[in-house]
């Protein structure tokens, strides 16, 4: 059982000004919590809110046509973005000044192990890593490593874990679409996959559960109990796992190693610093199905999960999230054509541009690049600290783990958004050459405070290009 | 080659293995043969027929010989007189078979579930379901707990729980007295073993008494109502409850492990059932009846016989023709897409449990049952009044392929907007005759050919197979589903194709039938009507798999299918009698020791 950890201590909410805290425990009930006493509120309105990430991740290319740039702004290294950017990025013209746009990361990860087109470059996109059964029991890279099936996980963890992590921070993970199989991108610590939650109430409830303004119901009560329960659960795994041998002991094992990672992540105590959290979606979202690999909803459900990011963002429930776009087979798109199918057969065969029209491919790659100026508005309309925006504190990180219709990983299609409090020097188009994203993330962790030396893969390279080399020079401005 | 995957579904081909037909696929556009055994597994297509060694193994098929058995080197080929199968030597002793500890499914959850209480509970939807990427839902991996789903089976116990403890005077019969302990244990001696299917030890019992004393204790003790709701959140996520797992004791042979009665008992029921055992099985297993075959298999009778089994089965054929949990309302008007299912349904409950029909009447029967919109849909006479009410029809000549012809899977292969000729030849091959082509080898995607907007689909196919990694594979695959082409993405006749209005060609090429020409889907049907020595072997791999929840071995194959499906021939391939054949399997009676 790992010590409650408190997670964010500072900063003031959007409107209703935070003068309570709460605690997120093992369940319903509210933990007793000494160190309340050390954050009044004006203690708190005095501190600088602190940074935030959302990463949003696609899995599709960026080759509407097959002859023309349509992702890159055509401009030159360290340059300012031209005023109508490109194709792809034109639903972003608005926010110009506020994003970076980086060229030239390789995920050279993906090419470790055989892979079809998307087993490998989804569960190397963010981990910067080769799968687990790629290494050999001492970490080092076997000669032929086997197929990287749906079967797979990575072998390190996924950037998104790795800093929520480092910031004792719990992982806001959500998700757009059916859950991933193929699209495997986030692994936790542990090396676990994560599938993501669709439904954003779902997620709220979550992570918001234990604050009650009131007495506790027995449902509360119930829960209050999690850690008794599941620790007899486990007692229970442990009779039955001295009977049994083969796979039987290893899925029974494995099941029961995640109880304890379980109990563990329910230990996490969160601090809140806005009053009586609430949630409600900017469309309703009765009856939408979270598991639709059709899409036919992903524009109220995902406008619903950047509603909830905002709101976890700003009462400081969390710092980290991740919105994964993972239907990329048979998405419909009703929403960009009037309700009614934009095509009838799989986005995905359109994407490799079996069938569809260039226009088609273009309208459907821009509505991702609207998502993300969405976000950038959203942020940027909802108070922060003592006179700024969320978006001073925030950084929007999008990107798909393919450029290429070929399903080719080589510079990968990267978008920044927000400047973290003046961190970051934004409006810029950044061109590497031949960089990876090994060195893209370790740059992250460092303009986000975590002083890491490397991320990833460092070992030996591929085709010419280095694992590692260090962080990307410039990046900062 | 961005067909979805069936990664269960893929057999490899082993050179020299006596118990699968090597088959070489023939280039059928060019007429000339193509060894696909090569020396580089990724270029390989792994063409075989593994399917209960319908031949003597180790035959070339392509002198025309299929399924007589006289391939000649299986130990006993084409001695026993049974129909073309022919059995190899099988001593139980040395059968390694495994059945591996495996979640309860969501069907069986809510099932256990309601057994359980004497009221109706409301599960909700968070109960995780099972992955539709194998073979069967009722596979072991396919029921997999990833961690995203513990906390949906925490929360879901918890909402379970707390609807008994709202009606705790109809679970616990006891009133508490004192600490309450005492009539804790009562409860639980009288719950836990209907929980768990089996009599329970005395410290199974205590160690949930440990917790029910913890949690009336501590910061906030719970009283004894919810106290027992905290129990059954434990008991409801214990791996004795969720989990279906056949411990078995050692017995004369060694390796293998004999399964008690109780274990027995449930393999049953939820095989047939997807429900616990009955009092009847459980009455069955105190005494010790169920390592008797004949009993074993006068059960499975009795439980077929249960209108219960009626829907276990026809998920069963749904799944093996793919076309299970699938709506298509995308593609047709509400009301036809929520006919398609119970249409399929229908008809394989009727030729299973009323027609008593064979394999036969199964893929080529005439007949479907049709209510007014899909009558309507089928352009059929409308005779039915309305959707609710069902008839018997008989269908036109190009529909008369039983369960091919089905809307459900006709659909179930193709695309929303139009038919796959990929897809519905790889479903054609691999659930029909048990011959995989396997996956599409790596970097097969990035060398698809890119062809000018609004080239047809046959344009696009003949394009990937003049590419030497695709053809392998895409000749056998492609030339089956062309044969398919005359039903369109629903399932209804169609003599032009969409949209350029050209004549439907529905002439294909069967590999596993020794490259028989056939023209449109009730072609492809008589085919396998004909060829049911090869089709009936398949389909008692398929309900082999389905039963013990995996992929079976080799030696598997050779034994306990090729003992299913030698019975299944005996029969003249009836369906009733292939199901009940599972429980005279030493499959039901025993399991692999693992160290």
């Amino acid at each position: 059982m790992s010590r409650p950890r408190i997670q964010s201590l500072s900063a003031v909410t959007p409107g209703d000004l935070g003068r309570r805290h709460f605690l997120r425990g093992a369940g319903g009930a509210a933990v007793g919590v000494p160190l309340l006493e050390y954050f009044s509120g004006n203690a708190q309105a005095q501190m600088t809110p602190p940074k935030r990430v959302l990463f949003m991740t696609a899995g599709h290319s960026q080759e509407p046509s097959a002859t023309g740039e349509s992702w890159s702004p055509v401009a030159t290294h360290n340059a300012a973005l031209p005023a109508n950017l490109s194709p792809i990025l034109s639903p972003l013209i608005a926010h110009r000044d506020r994003l970076l746009v980086v060229d030239g990361i390789d995920n050279i990860a993906s090419g470790l192990q055989p892979t079809n087109g998307h087993n490998g470059t989804s569960r190397t996109m963010l981990s910067a890593m080769p799968i687990k059964k790629a290494l050999d029991a001492n970490g080092n890279l076997l000669a032929a490593p086997p197929e990287c099936t749906i079967g797979e996980d990575s072998a390190g963890p996924s950037i998104d874990y790795f800093l929520a992590d480092a910031w004792k921070e719990t992982m806001l993970s959500l998700r757009v679409g059916s859950p991933p199989d193929e699209h495997v991108r986030s692994f936790r610590m542990d090396l676990s996959r994560d599938l993501h939650e669709g439904n954003p109430q779902t997620a709220f409830t979550r992570l918001f559960q234990g604050y009650k303004g009131g007495t506790l119901s027995a449902a509360d009560r119930l829960r209050g109990k999690r850690t008794s329960i599941l620790d007899n659960v486990r007692g229970n795994f442990d009779r039955l796992l001295t009977k049994v041998g083969g796979e039987d002991k290893i899925r029974l094992q494995r099941h029961a190693d995640q109880i304890r990672q379980l109990e563990t992540s329910l230990q996490t105590v969160v601090r809140l610093v806005c009053d009586n959290p609430t949630y409600k979606a900017p469309q309703a979202l009765t009856g939408v199905n979270f598991n639709d690999g059709d899409g036919r909803n992903d524009d109220k459900i995902v406008a619903g999960q950047l509603e909830l990011v905002k709101m976890a963002f700003a009462c400081q429930a969390t710092r980290v999230a991740h919105i994964h776009f993972s239907n990329i087979q048979t998405n419909k798109f009703p929403f960009l054509n009037g309700g009614q199918d934009l095509f009838s057969i799989g986005w995905h065969g359109i994407i490799h541009r079996d069938e569809g029209t260039d226009q088609q491919r273009l309208q459907t790659m821009q509505w991702y690049t609207k998502v993300v100026a969405d976000a950038v508005s959203l942020f940027a309309a909802t108070p922060d600290g003592d006179k700024g925006t969320l978006l001073d504190n925030t950084l929007i990180v999008f990107m798909s783990s393919l450029r290429q219709s070929w399903h080719g990983t080589i510079n990968l299609p990267i978008i920044l958004a927000g400047n973290l409090g003046g961190t970051l020097k934004t409006g810029r188009y950044l061109k590497y050459n031949k960089r990876t994203t090994g060195d893209f993330f370790t740059t992250l962790l460092n303009v986000l405070d975590v002083p890491a030396k490397s991320f990833g893969w460092t070992t030996g390279a591929r085709d010419g290009t280095p694992f590692f080399t260090g962080p990307l020079p410039g990046f900062v401005g | 080659m961005t067909e979805p995957q069936t990664p269960a579904l893929t057999s490899v081909n082993l050179e020299g293995s006596t118990s699968m037909i090597q088959v070489r696929l023939h280039d059928a556009r060019f007429g000339a043969l193509v060894c696909l055994i090569l020396s580089v597994p990724m270029l390989a297509c792994s063409g075989s027929i593994n399917a209960g060694s319908t031949g003597g193994g180790g035959g070339d098929r392509s002198g025309g010989n299929a399924g007589n058995g006289n391939g000649g080197n299986s130990k006993t080929g084409g001695n026993n007189n049974t129909g073309g199968i022919s059995v190899p030597d099988c001593p139980t002793a040395v059968l390694p078979f495994s059945f591996e500890a495996v979640r309860l499914t969501d069907v069986q959850y809510r099932n256990t579930i309601s057994s359980l209480f004497s009221f109706p509970i409301d599960i909700g939807t968070k109960y995780p379901t099972s992955s539709s990427r194998y073979a069967f839902t009722s596979f072991a991996a396919a029921n997999d707990v990833l961690y995203a789903d513990l906390q949906n089976i925490l929360e879901t116990s918890e909402s379970i729980a707390l609807q008994a403890v709202d009606k705790i005077a109809q679970v616990v019969s006891c009133a508490p007295t004192g600490d309450g302990v005492a009539c804790a244990r009562t409860f639980l001696q009288g719950f836990l073993p209907r929980a768990y299917r089996r009599p329970v030890q005395t410290a199974e019992i205590d160690h949930l008494i440990t917790l029910y004393s913890a949690v009336r204790a501590g910061t906030d003790p719970l009283d004894f109502n919810l106290a027992i709701g905290a129990v059954l959140v434990s008991v409801l996520q214990s791996p004795q409850f969720l989990y279906r797992v056949d411990i078995g004791t050692p017995g004369v042979t060694p390796g293998l492990l004999k399964l008690d009665g109780f274990e027995v008992a449930s393999r049953l029921s939820y095989l047939f059932w997807d429900s616990p055992p009955d009092d009847i099985l459980k009455t069955r297993a105190t005494k010790g009846d169920l390592g008797n075959k004949d009993v074993l298999v006068s059960e499975a009778e009795r439980l077929l016989a249960d209108p219960r089994a009626r829907t276990t089965v026809a998920r069963f054929f749904s799944e093996w023709m793919g076309a299970s949990g699938k709506v298509f309302a995308d593609r047709v008007a509400a009301p036809i897409a929520a006919s398609f299912a119970p249409e399929f349904d229908r008809f394989v409950t009727d030729a299973v449990f009323d027609a008593d029909a064979d394999i036969g009447a199964l893929v080529s029967a005439g007949h479907t049952f049709a209510n007014k919109s899909l009558q309507q849909h089928y352009g059929l006479p409308v005779t039915a009044k309305d959707d609710n009410d069902w008839l018997r029809v008989d269908l036109p000549p190009k529909l008369r392929a039983g369960v091919l012809s089905k809307a459900q899977v006709a659909a179930a292969h193709a695309h929303t907007g139009d038919t796959s000729v990929i897809l519905r030849g790889n479903f054609a091959l691999g659930r029909l005759t048990c011959f995989d082509v396997g996956l599409p080898p790596a970097g097969a995607v990035a060398m698809n050919p890119e062809l000018p907007p609004g080239s047809t689909q046959r344009a696009r196919i003949e394009a990937r197979s003049s590419i030497a990694l695709c053809k392998s594979c895409h000749s056998a695959m492609d030339w089956m589903g062309y044969g398919m082409e005359d039903l369109d993405q629903v399932g209804r006749i169609r003599d032009t194709y969409q949209g350029n209005g050209t004549p439907v060609d529905a002439a294909g090429i069967a590999v596993p039938f020794d490259d028989a020409t056939f023209t449109g889907t009730a072609g492809l049907a008589s085919l396998l009507k004909a060829n049911a020595e090869i089709t009936g072997a398949c389909l008692a791999t398929q309900w082999y798999r389905f039963a013990t929840a995996h992929t079976e071995d080799e030696t598997e194959s050779q034994c306990h299918i090729t003992a299913l499906n030698k019975a299944f021939a005996n029969s003249s391939y009836n369906l009733k009698a292939l199901l009940v054949g599972i429980a005279r399997s030493d499959a039901m009676l025993f399991r692999k020791e693992v160290k």
